[in-house]
């Protein structure tokens, strides 16, 4: 079993940036990830049997993450607090380069556009590399479904990123 | 429909990187990991419960209760006086005084009936001397 440190260092990047994608709010995607720390923690042997460690913490973000927005749905009914998500989530690194710095800003905004499941596909197939068969197992969906989904949000995607990239990229 | 737009967009997409693990949230988790306690057997069994009831563990949880509640209902709840009396009781149902005399006189009753003698029954005599011809006639 590969200790803490070594999870942290080799999957906490993926797990984050994940669970950002999933909550758009960074103070959000902090909660859940130490959440999700605090159970691995406390219960090491939680990654014992995974075949794939990253992909079983990508499901285990998931879980979390479906258990907090109940949590939250349940609570803000009767107390509207929460983190207010803006349209720019910071799902990427900065940059100085101004151009870049506006492509990457259009992508986040882009992203918050999509619906969450086409989204979360989105995110798993291209910045994860998972396949649509890793995909399905991870969100118990099938490999069709996963794949239609990710057409459909990039076909989005590309629909809203147009004018910009052709702009950014015209020699 | 998208030809305008550079064919090669989704590898553009995949080269931006992504947001990693802040360095401060890293550090605050590495502390966790040294302070907290190692769990005990019986806080591995309880956390492999959680880990089995989850996403939701409130509601499986309810649902077990509910299921134990209506097992001890059925398990301890009073049987039916119609059922004991089916499965035929070794000892006697009613033990209130007053129903117990009530049952003795009505045995008493019902002997009382039965020594008395009946009248002897003539078959060949018809129950009503008048024979039904004649009201009619008349």
């Amino acid at each position: 079993m590969l200790p803490l440190e070594q999870i942290l260092d080799e999957h906490g990047d993926a797990v984050f940036s994940f669970l950002l994608q999933l909550s758009r709010s960074e103070p959000d995607a902090r909660d859940l990830f130490q959440d999700l720390w605090r159970r691995l923690v406390e219960n090491p042997g939680l990654l014992a049997e995974a075949r794939d460690p990253r992909a079983f913490l990508l499901h285990l973000g998931r879980n979390q993450f479906i258990d907090w927005t109940r949590r939250r749905s349940a609570r803000t009914r009767a107390h509207e607090g929460s983190h207010a998500q803006s349209d720019i989530a910071g799902l990427f690194e900065p940059t100085h380069h101004p151009d870049e710095t506006a492509f990457r800003e259009a992508l986040d905004r882009a992203l918050g556009q999509l619906p969450e499941d086409q989204r979360i596909v989105v995110h798993l197939k291209l910045w994860e590399g998972l396949t649509f068969d890793a995909i399905a197992q991870l969100l118990d969906i099938s490999p069709n479904t996963a794949a239609s989904r990710y057409r459909y949000g990039v076909d989005k995607l590309r629909t809203l990123l147009r004018p910009l990239y052709n702009e950014l990229h015209t020699p | 429909m998208n030809s305008s737009t550079p064919p090669n967009l989704e590898d553009r997409l995949a080269q931006v990187p992504r947001q990693g693990l802040p360095e401060d949230l890293r550090q605050a988790c590495l502390d966790m990991s040294r302070t907290t306690p190692r769990p005990t057997p019986p806080a591995r069994r309880h956390a492999l419960w959680l880990h089995w009831l989850w996403p939701h563990p409130a509601a499986w949880g309810g649902l077990a209760a509910v299921w134990c509640a209506i097992f001890a209902l059925h398990r301890f709840a009073p049987v039916p006086v119609n059922v004991l009396a089916a499965t035929g009781p070794s000892t006697p149902l009613i033990q209130d005084p007053d129903s117990t005399r009530q049952l003795a006189a009505q045995r008493e009753a019902r002997e009382e009936l039965l020594r008395q003698p009946l009248p002897p029954l003539d078959i060949d005599r018809p129950r009503n001397a008048t024979p039904p011809s004649t009201n009619r006639i008349a």
